[in-house]
C-alpha cells in the first residue's frame, strides 16, 4: 500500500492549504489503498484537513498520524471520523466547548440531519464572537444554500461540513465537500452538457442551474458574492482538476494535472465581521 | 366544526429544526401536509431563526401545489415569520423567472506559479 507523506503547507494561506491538498491527492486513483502519512504536519486548516476526511471515510484512504504534532487537536474536531448524529455532536460540545467537529450530515436522515446543520451554524455563528445585525445571516446563508447544493446535485449520500474560527488571527475558515458526482458529469447527465472540469465551474458560477427549473441556480454565485464582496473573504472550489480561486477582485481558473476530486470541495475564509451586516443585498 | 375545516398549527422547529435549509426536507415536509385531513395548515415559524433561499422557494413551490391539488387541496399560511423570512419569502415570491443573464467573469490562469 502506498504511503504518501502530506506536505506541510507553507503558510496560512487557503491557497497553500490547496497546494499541499493537491500534492496529497495528485496521481492518486479514486479508489486506490493509500495511507496519508501526516507525520509532517503541525499546523492545518479545513481545507486540506476535511477532504482528507473524506477521503478517509469514502474513498479506501487510511490517515496515519501517531507521529503527527497536532494530534491533539486532531482528537478535538473528530478527524478523521466526524460526528454524525445530534446527540454525539452535543455530547462533544459540551467535553470539548470550543472546538467545532468535523460533522457529516447524511441524506436519508432528513430529520436528524437538519438539526445537527442547526446545532453546528449555531456553533459556528458562537465562535465567531460577533454578535452584530445581520451577522448571523451572512454566516448562515452560504454554508445552508452549498450544504442544500450537495443534496440537490451531488447523488453523494453526504455532506461534509467543517469551520474554524480562529480568534488570533480575526478569521473564520469554513469547509463544505462531498464525494458525489461533482459538476462536469451534472451538468453532462441532468443537461446532456459536455463540459470540462473548469467550464462546468464556470457554468455553475454564471447561474446556469443543472436542473431544468426556472428560479434555480443562485445558491453557488451569491454565495461567493456574498464571501467575497460582501463579508469581504476568500472563495474557493474543486472540482475534478480546476480550482476556482475567488476574492473580492477576481476570479481564477487554474488547472490542477494529475488530480481528481470527484465530487465537489468548497472552501472559504472571511475576516471576522467587525459591522452590521445586510445578507439581502447578496440574494437574487 | 368537523376536522377537515379546523386549522391546524405546525410548529415548524418541531418538524424540521431551526434552520430550514435544504430542498429535500421541505418536499419530506410536504408529504406530511398532504397526508393531515385538516384543509387549513399553519405553518408555524416561531422558532425558526434561518430559511435558505432554496428552502424558501421551495415553500412557496409547496403551498403553490397543495392549493393547487384537485382532490385534498390545501390552504398552507406561513406565520409568525421573523423580519429576515418575511422579507426572504416576500422577496422570492416576486422573483421574475425570466431574469437577467449574470455573466461570472473569470480567468483562466496558468497553474505553474500556483504550484510552486
Amino acid at each position: 500500500m502506498k504511503t504518501i507523506l502530506v506536505p506541510m503547507p507553507k503558510n496560512d494561506s487557503l491557497i497553500a492549504q490547496v497546494r499541499s491538498l493537491y500534492y496529497s491527492l495528485k496521481g492518486v486513483g479514486e479508489s486506490e489503498e493509500v495511507v496519508f502519512d501526516l507525520s509532517k504536519i503541525t499546523w492545518a486548516h479545513p481545507l486540506l484537513l476535511l477532504p482528507l476526511s473524506v477521503s478517509s471515510i469514502e474513498k479506501n484512504k487510511s490517515i496515519f498520524n501517531e507521529k503527527c504534532g497536532i494530534n491533539g487537536y486532531l482528537d478535538c474536531i473528530q478527524f478523521p471520523g466526524g460526528i454524525n448524529n445530534v446527540s454525539d455532536f452535543e455530547l462533544w460540545v459540551q467535553k470539548y466547548k470550543n472546538y467545532i467537529p468535523v460533522s457529516i450530515l447524511k441524506r436519508e436522515a432528513l430529520e436528524e440531519r437538519g438539526r445537527l446543520e442547526s446545532q453546528f451554524l449555531s456553533l459556528v455563528y458562537n465562535s465567531l464572537q460577533a454578535d452584530f445585525m445581520g451577522v448571523r445571516s451572512g454566516i448562515y446563508y452560504p454554508i445552508t444554500e452549498l450544504v442544500s447544493n450537495v443534496f440537490d446535485h451531488s447523488q453523494s449520500s453526504q455532506a461534509y461540513i467543517f469551520a474554524q474560527m480562529y480568534p488570533k488571527k480575526n478569521y473564520l475558515d469554513i469547509c463544505i465537500v462531498d464525494g458525489g458526482r461533482g459538476l462536469r458529469k451534472t451538468y453532462y447527465e441532468e443537461k446532456g452538457l459536455n463540459l470540462s472540469h473548469a467550464d462546468a465551474i464556470t457554468e455553475a458560477m454564471n447561474g446556469n442551474s443543472a436542473k431544468k427549473q426556472k428560479d434555480r441556480g443562485f445558491g453557488l454565485h451569491t454565495s461567493r458574492n456574498m464571501v467575497c464582496q460582501g463579508l469581504k473573504g476568500q472563495f474557493m472550489l474543486v472540482t475534478g482538476n480546476a480550482l476556482l480561486i475567488s476574492d473580492e477582485n477576481s476570479n481564477r481558473l487554474f488547472p490542477l494535472p494529475g488530480f481528481n476530486w470527484s465530487g465537489v470541495i468548497i472552501a472559504y475564509r472571511i475576516p471576522k465581521p467587525s459591522a452590521e451586516f445586510d445578507y439581502t443585498q447578496y440574494i437574487e | 366544526m368537523n376536522i377537515f375545516s379546523k386549522t391546524i398549527n405546525i410548529d415548524l422547529s418541531k418538524d424540521l429544526a431551526q434552520v430550514v435549509s435544504s430542498r429535500d426536507l421541505v418536499v419530506d415536509l410536504e408529504s406530511k401536509l398532504a397526508k393531515l385531513p385538516n384543509k387549513k395548515i399553519n405553518l408555524d415559524f416561531t422558532n425558526i431563526i434561518f430559511v435558505s433561499r432554496s428552502a424558501a422557494h421551495e415553500l412557496i413551490l409547496m403551498q403553490e401545489r397543495l392549493s393547487e391539488k384537485f382532490l385534498k387541496r390545501k390552504l398552507v399560511n406561513f406565520v409568525n415569520m421573523n423580519e429576515d423570512i418575511k422579507n426572504l419569502i416576500n422577496h422570492i415570491a416576486k422573483a421574475n423567472p425570466e431574469r437577467e443573464v449574470f455573466r461570472f467573469n473569470v480567468k483562466k490562469v496558468d497553474t505553474a506559479n500556483f504550484l510552486k
